[in-house]
Formats: structure tokens, sequence, C-alpha cells
């Protein structure tokens, strides 16, 4: 168990860095299209903080 | 100076992250479905529910754990165990274990029927093979009722990770890393072991401490794998199968009867046979939704059974079955795991006359292939 808690620890803070990084360039974007697809980027890894241990 | 961001990329950067937490709630509410344990209404004629866990009490309150219903006749006889969702993706053998749940009366002896072995299978499916998540079922009345689609093998959340090789813990046969999480590999299973070898393990003390006579495991297989349709026997019970198979094609059931291979190790028939009592058969229906040549793999295909791929495999000779537009429905499935019980228990009943069993009200099977399932199910209050 310490493996797992380890690297699902590990998953968590990358999936952290890339909602932070979506949101980040979320708000500073000029093209709505790029905005968009920072839905498609964020909505998984939001998900997979928040719900997938 | 640094140039101001339009006002309009704002509002919709603000929008958006509204829709990414909108879209995370409304997928919480089906997803912690998975999580629950479905709803089973069972028949008045169900006389006691246990949990797995009044037999092996760690696993209170974990996955592992599950409803066991038995039915007691009141009268003296034989004891019949019935397990399905050792492999829930298998959608027959779970469906086949419920409706004895819901609808099945005995006129002598008793009747234990398991019909979530793996629960903690339940609580996932195969999200990189689209397959449903829930499986609905028409009551017929308007009404559905619907049930978790689940997967084959232990949920990776309850264990994880799965090994380079499986080695099974008596026998030290070698498979597979993923088959560490598959029950059926885990018998007569470890009491301090892997996840399965647990579950495993608290079925067997199931079927000891209940004095099980006759255990049976339902089960799908792969159009394409050659033991399907069939009957899997130890061989110390080899007569019992090959009798209800014959009675079985009396009544136009095309079905095999294989020995359990003895060194195929870490299976109901196989080790259950081994290390209880118990009289043990495996059976296998096609299972459209599970083959690896399959199309859509939908609620429709777990329910209707049709398959243009497999039509068209079977057309080439690559299927073990006949494979026809008409496909292989739940109803048919479940009609042929339900006349394999009752004609296994017969024969039982004759072959041991000191251990009487028998249903009440049993559906034929012409009758229960040509309903659909939800029919048999209870309708909520």
């Amino acid at each position: 168990m310490p493996t797992y808690y380890f690297i699902m620890g590990a998953y968590n803070l990358l999936s952290l860095f890339i909602v932070a990084v979506a949101a980040y360039n979320l708000f500073r974007c000029k093209s709505f299209w790029e905005q968009v697809i920072a839905f498609f980027i964020m909505y998984p890894f939001v998900y997979r903080v928040l719900l997938i241990k | 100076m640094t140039k101001q961001q339009p006002k309009f990329n704002r509002v919709t950067a603000l929008v958006i992250s509204v829709l990414v937490a909108l879209a995370t709630v409304l997928g919480y509410t089906s997803f912690a479905r998975l999580w629950e344990h479905d709803i089973i209404i069972p028949s008045p004629h169900v006389t006691a529910i246990k949990w797995l866990s009044d037999y092996f009490p760690p696993l209170k309150d974990s996955a592992g754990d599950t409803r066991i219903f038995i039915i007691d006749s009141g009268e003296p006889g034989g004891t019949v165990s019935v397990m399905g969702g050792t492999h829930p993706d298998e959608t027959s053998g779970f469906m086949a274990a419920l409706i004895l749940v819901e609808k099945i009366q005995l006129t002598k002896g008793r009747l234990i029927v398991i019909p979530q072995c793996n629960n903690s299978a339940f609580t996932h499916s195969f999200p990189q093979e689209a397959t449903p998540q829930f499986i609905r079922h028409d009551l017929g009345n308007g009404q559905y009722r619907s049930f978790r689609g689940g997967a084959r093998g232990v949920n990776p959340i309850h264990y994880w990770p799965d090994p380079e090789v499986f080695s099974h813990y008596q026998t030290g046969q070698k498979l597979s890393g993923e088959e560490v999480r598959n029950l059926n590999r885990a018998y007569p299973g470890v009491e301090n072991g892997t996840f399965a070898e647990r579950v495993a393990f608290a079925l067997t003390k199931v079927i000891l401490e209940e004095k099980v006579d006759l255990n049976i495991d339902l089960h799908e297989a792969w159009p394409e794998y050659p033991f399907i349709n069939a009957m899997g026997a130890h061989q110390k019970n080899a007569d019992m199968a090959t009798l209800a198979a014959l009675e079985m094609r009396m009544e136009d059931v095309d079905i095999r009867v294989e020995m359990s291979p003895e060194k195929f190790r870490g299976l109901t028939y196989r080790e259950l046979g081994d290390y209880t009592p118990a009289w043990t058969v495996l059976a296998e229906t096609p299972g459209p939704g599970i083959g690896r040549i399959r199309g859509i793999t939908d609620e429709k295909l777990f329910v209707e059974g049709k398959d243009a791929f497999y039509v068209e495999a079977a057309r080439l000779g690559r299927t073990f079955i006949p494979y026809g537009e008409e496909g292989w429905p739940l109803n048919v499935r479940v009609a042929r795991h339900l006349t394999t019980v009752e004609s296994l228990c017969r024969v039982f009943s004759e072959l041991n006359p000191e251990k009487p069993f028998s249903f009440a009200n049993m559906p034929a099977y012409s009758e229960a292939a040509a309903t659909p399932v939800g029919r048999y199910l209870n309708v909520p209050q």
C-alpha cells in the first residue's frame, strides 16, 4: 500500500499542476477556441483529483 | 504598459470554469452510484439475508462484503448454493442468480444464493472499452430497474498494483499478473492474502459452514472461446453433470460437459470440489459483451446480444457457437442458466435420495427464453 499512496499522490500532484496551468492559461487566453479546449483538458483532471483515488 | 484583456475572454473563461465544475458534479452522481450496493428486492420465500462478513469478519464494511440470500423450504433436504457475479460483466450469471432471489420458491431443501460474489468488480467498468456502467431492465409496467454493469476483476482501487506474474497460493501455478484480481483464480482462498484471495476464502467458508452439498457457479464465455454452452464439473460429480446435460438436451438445450482440468487451479469447480465436500459445477453461456471481436459495447449488446461482427465471425467459422442475426439475448442466456440449475438439482436429488431438493416455481426453459428478464424482477414499492 505505501507504493499505492506514493504513486497516487504523485498522480494527483501532477493532475493539480495540469489543472492549474490550464486554468491560468484559460484566463489569459485570447482565442475562444483555445478556451474551449481548456475545458476538455481541465474536466478529466479535476475529475481525477476529486474522484479517482 | 500591458494591454487589457478583452472582457469577452474573461467571461468565457468564467463560463468554462463553471462548466467544468458542473460536469464534475454531474459525473459524480453516476460515478458514485457504482460504490453503492444494487437494490435487490428478495421474494417472501427468502428466509434469511446474511453478509459474507458474517462468515469472515475482516471483510466487514469493505468492498468485498456482499449479500447472501437463503431460501429455506422448511422441509429437510439437500443444500444447494448458486454463485453469480463472480465476473460481473458476464451478465446472465448475475441476473439468473437475482431471479432465484426475487422469484423462486422451494418445496424441499435449502438454497443459498450469492448474486454478487465479487462485489468489488461491480464498482467499476472497463472505461477504455466503453462498457456500460449500468444495465437497465424493463419491468413491463413502464418502470425500469438498473444494475451495475461491472467488470471482470477486482477494482484496482481495492487491489493495486498487479504483479508481473500471479502465482496461485496453494499450488504455485503461474498466470499473467492481472489474474491476481480474478476471483475465479483465487480459490480456495487465503485468510490474509490478496483481496481476491480473502473473498475466495470467505466464500469457501460459506460452503463449509453451511454444509453445502452442491455448488453451481454461473458464468459467460467469449463466443470465440471453446468452453461455451457447457458445464464444467469436478470429477467426483461427473455423473450428475452428464445426466443433467442429457436431460437438458431432451429439452432441446444444447449443452456439453467438460471435466475440470486437474492442473488448472483456483477455479470454483476445481478447488471447492477438492477442499470441501460439495459437488461443484461451473456453467457457461455465450457472452456477447465480453468477446474480443465484438462491435459497439453498449447496454443493448448485453441485453439483446446482437452483434454484426459475431454474425460474420460465425459465418467464417471463427466462433464455437452458432451466431445468427437474432443474437444471444439475455433472456435466452438466463433461461439456459436457470435450466442448468434446475436440471443439476433434480439429478442431484435422484442420485442422493437422502438429500431431496426441488423447486416449486422454476420457469420452463421455453417460457424463460421467451420472457424479457425484467418481467421476473420485483417491482419497487
